[in-house]
């Protein structure tokens, strides 16, 4: 399989600027954003970037579409060289990234789609007939004509869509595609990724576990910079098998240091929810054996235990294991 | 068999498996194309919104009749002995009307062009814009030469609004040396606004820097007077602004009838500037966007 | 559109005390933003000279001297650099205050937060009263550095026994103002290109308050509607105390009239401002732009 993406010891470090009362300069504070990742994508492959919000996931996609330089490390997408071939990797690249907004808004669908199609090199008619196969495969040959800022959220979304695909890129990057879109059309754009694009190289990310499931031929686990994990997502729930996931639903607030402390429980996540509630998600080697030391321990901290079930590992069980933590603490799932 | 050269791009990318080269060369410094498309696709957009001539016509009017009634109120007419002798030309209206008229290009030289990527970042737009396979010095052309045609409808309006509120007439055979030299001039000012934007992009803050440039810009033009008025120190400082020998040169063919041939040192020193400028313009810009790229602030503002 | 008093304030009172604090909360903000940017206050120093140098060399070419017979003739001084240096110390103000409350609105809604705001409660009218605080204050730290830089760099010399009905006619005169701004906030939620229509606007009214001339040079039909204008009455009272000191019997008439101006200045433009408020959420464009 050739290769579509490619990288090699990849760092990348940003620094910012402390200000006492907010406007005087007072240092510098460094975060090293990635720190030496190593993966490829090849052709036909869907690779997952998956990991809470400043993992490093956008700031890897921004490297491969060239928006940022990185501080060390090879970068190669589609065999050029992101610091050296800026151009000829944006050529050979479409990329979802900035959601909605990003079009003109008083341009029709059809009118920025011939614009970057002719951005992207290619002759008028040619533009013009690639705007009205993908208005049509987008379902907006009625809409084409209407300046985008009288189109739903929905329909301007598929329009960056359409544009990412304009050139026919071999290399795909989305940056979390799906990300505050109504259920039902993130469905619908995960559908189109799979059945349309299979054949391309695409590198998503995404928080969304059960569209990393979805999508994604190889997913890569990605914390504070590092990946932590990768493999098929079966692989992935596998190397944690050994593992009961048991989920407790409780009322009240509790410390999750006592818990680990059990006998044989190894990871511990705590979520809270609004309504003075909060989930445990734990990973313990035979749950059945501690369940009820577990539930004397959640009594002992005050809070009442509302109900417990053992639950098939997700990819988050693998991040918690890996990490400690949850890939989306706070943040809804699309189903 | 293909017969458009760009396509071969496009063929070879349609049946291109992953990791196969594109074979067609791409610009490195700037892209015509991309810049005559983003032009267009500028141009489209301002022509949606007609009324903006006409207020762009207008306004400028609002900027420049103070000085005008400032000068009645200070001389008892239109005309003054001491501004012959300062400028060369006794009566300031004709002086002032060219003058204003003239730093409308340069205004939006630098509020239109310097502050593109400020107004594509606005609308949501830069992001895709910087992902297309063209240098970014491409779109700041492009938006040049449309801020260049739309300027110059409004400024035909403000112009012809002045001829008929001043009673002003100048010479048929002014023409043609005066678009040469407002030509030139917005060639240069142009690799002026590619320095801008490059600092625009380091510094973040588009309006407090634009409009420090632009005022700057602004009172060393001989605009309402001329540069002899300036101190001493300031005087070479001007002398280094398009703005100034075209204006000298736009005022020399329209008030005192010159012709092309006697106009030479005005356009020799334009063109001069125009190639330090855009040497200077496009090595900052560069040098800006690769530290941006470096800092990951590209986008950002 | 269906009449209701919205009950304003947090649950349990708050009221205009709530109102005030936001209110200066929202100008404190206002000044972190300007101030997030460090070029901002090198600018601020220096564009007290950057606004006089045209004028002083533009009215040095036209005069060849520090004096015009000509304005002498027209108004109660020769001197055409203190004449307007009174007029432009004024206008970084009027600018501060037409261009900075009026577009408040719309600087909220290019950051996306107008929404945000507009469901908090906090009356519109604190929200522009905040944006108030703050360009007031941006504006006349301008006057004071204005005048300054005028004293010791060109020589400006006023009456000192004129600095505080000259104040007065400062105090009354951004009163005049908001009244204005109301106004500009209205055009601004209305019009989705408002800034040209506050751009026209602003132009008309520094014309209409001639900072580097008497308003006898502008066609007849013009003077007569300076005369209706709060800023063109402000500054003239406000020359002439500096200039003639405290007894001048125009620049007292001046204040009188500026009085009545204001009070119908303003109320006509919160009748304006509140209609329009209403009418675009009727019809759902807060959130639009």
């Amino acid at each position: 399989m050739s290769t579509g993406i490619d990288i090699r010891k990849l760092v990348k470090t940003f620094t910012s600027t402390k200000r006492r009362f907010g406007i005087i300069p007072s240092g510098h504070v460094e975060t090293r954003a990635l720190k030496g990742i190593d993966f490829a994508v090849g052709k036909g492959e869907t690779v997952g970037l998956l990991g809470p919000n400043g993992a490093g996931k956008t700031t890897t996609i921004k490297i491969l579409s060239t928006l940022i330089l990185p501080d060390a490390g090879e970068v190669r997408v589609n065999g050029f060289d992101v610091v050296r071939q800026p151009t000829q990797v944006r050529a050979s690249i479409g990329v979802i990234t900035g959601g909605e907004r990003s079009v003109y808004y008083k341009l029709s669908g059809r009118e920025n789609l011939i614009l970057f199609g002719r951005l992207y090199r290619l002759p008028r008619a040619e533009a013009k007939e690639r705007a009205d196969e993908l208005l049509d495969m987008m379902g907006l040959s009625k809409k084409a004509d209407e300046q985008c800022e009288d189109y739903s959220t929905g329909m301007r979304m598929k329009i960056v869509f359409a544009r990412s695909l304009v050139h026919d890129p071999p290399t795909l990057m989305f940056d979390e595609p799906t990300l505050g879109l109504d259920p039902a059309f993130a469905r619908e754009i995960r559908q189109f990724i799979r059945t349309k694009l299979h054949n391309k190289c695409i590198l998503l990310t995404t928080h969304y576990m059960n569209e990393a499931d979805f999508l994604c031929d190889r997913i890569l686990l990605l914390h504070e910079g590092q990946i932590v994990a990768s493999g098929t997502p079966t692989e992935l729930k596998r190397s944690i098998r050994e593992h009961d996931i048991l989920a407790l639903h409780i009322k009240g607030r509790i410390a999750r240091r006592p818990l680990e402390k059990l006998p044989g429980v190894s990871r511990v996540a705590v979520t809270p929810d609004v309504s003075g509630t909060s989930t445990l998600r734990l990973h313990v080697l035979d749950g059945a054996a501690v369940i009820r030391q577990l539930l004397d321990a959640v009594e002992t901290q005050g809070a009442k235990v509302l109900r417990f079930e053992f639950e098939e590992p997700t990819l988050d069980d693998v991040f918690i294991q890996k990490t400690g933590r949850r890939i989306a603490e706070h943040g809804s799932e699309s189903s | 068999m293909v017969r458009n050269p760009r396509s071969r791009l496009v063929a070879s990318s349609r049946r291109q498996t992953a990791g196969q080269p594109t074979p067609v060369k791409l610009p490195r410094v700037i892209d015509f194309s991309a810049a005559g498309t983003i032009a267009k696709n500028s141009l489209r957009i301002s022509l949606r919104y007609p009324a903006n001539f006409l207020i762009w016509g207008v306004l400028p009017l609002f900027w420049f009749l103070p000085f005008i009634f400032t000068g009645i109120a200070f001389t008892g007419g239109t005309t003054s002995a001491s501004y012959q002798s300062q400028t060369g030309y006794a009566n300031f209206i004709p002086y002032l009307v060219l003058g204003w008229v003239v730093f409308t290009y340069v205004d939006s030289s630098v509020w239109g062009v310097g502050n593109t990527l400020r107004w594509y970042q606005f609308s949501g737009v830069l992001e895709p814009m910087f992902m297309i396979p063209a240098p970014r010095l491409s779109i700041l052309l492009g938006a040049a030469v449309a801020e260049m045609v739309t300027t110059s409808i409004s400024t035909a309006i403000l112009f012809g609004l002045s001829l008929v509120i001043f009673g002003l007439s100048f010479a048929a055979s002014a023409v043609l040396p005066v678009l040469i030299l407002l030509f030139l001039m917005i060639i240069g000012f142009t690799g002026f606004a590619f320095a801008l934007s490059g600092l625009i992009l380091v510094f973040k803050d588009p309006s407090v820097l634009t409009e420090l440039v632009d005022t700057i810009i602004y009172i060393l033009t001989p605009i309402n007077y001329s540069i002899n008025v300036l101190p001493l120190w300031a005087q070479p400082l001007s002398l280094i602004l398009p703005s100034t020998f075209a204006l000298v040169g736009i005022r020399e063919a329209a008030l005192a009838a010159a012709g092309l041939p006697q106009l030479w040192i005005d356009i020799v020193m334009l063109v001069i500037l125009d190639v330090l400028f855009w040497a200077l313009g496009m090595l900052l810009f560069q040098v800006a966007e690769h530290h941006t790229r470096r800092k990951g602030t590209l986008g950002e503002y | 559109m269906p009449k209701r008093k919205a009950k304003e304030g947090p649950p349990g009172g708050g009221g205009l005390r709530y109102q005030v604090s936001i209110a200066w909360r929202l100008s404190i903000k206002q000044w972190r933003e300007e101030l997030a940017y460090p070029l901002t206050l090198l600018y601020f120093v220096v564009s007290p000279v950057l606004t006089l140098l045209p004028l002083l060399l533009y009215g040095y070419a036209l005069t060849g001297s520090g004096t015009s017979a000509s304005l002498g003739g027209l108004t109660y001084t020769s001197d055409w650099f203190a004449y307007s240096a009174l007029g432009f110390s004024l206008a970084s103000l009027i600018n501060s205050c037409l261009w900075g409350t009026g577009m408040a609105l719309r600087r909220e809604q290019w950051a996306g937060t107008l929404e945000s705001l507009y469901v908090t409660p906090v009356s519109r009218f604190t929200m522009l009263f905040g944006s108030a605080i703050h360009n007031v204050q941006h504006g006349g730290l301008g006057v004071i550095l204005q005048l300054t830089v005028s004293a010791l760099v060109f020589g400006l010399r006023v009456n000192l026994a004129g600095i505080l009905p000259a104040l007065l006619a400062v105090a009354l005169m951004v009163i005049g103002l908001q009244g204005f701004v109301l106004f500009f906030a209205a055009v601004v939620l209305l019009a989705r290109r408002a800034w040209m229509a506050v751009e026209l606007l602003v132009g008309s009214i520094r014309l209409l308050t001639p900072m580097s001339y008497p308003i006898v040079v502008l066609p007849v039909m013009l003077q007569t509607v300076a005369q209706g204008v709060p800023t063109y009455q402000a500054l003239e009272a406000f020359r002439q105390f500096l200039l003639l000191g405290p007894f001048t019997p125009a620049a007292w008439s001046s204040l009188g009239l500026l009085l009545v101006l204001d009070a119908l200045v303003v109320v006509l433009g919160w009748i304006v401002f509140r209609a329009s408020d209403g009418f675009v959420r009727y019809r759902a464009g807060i959130g639009k732009f």
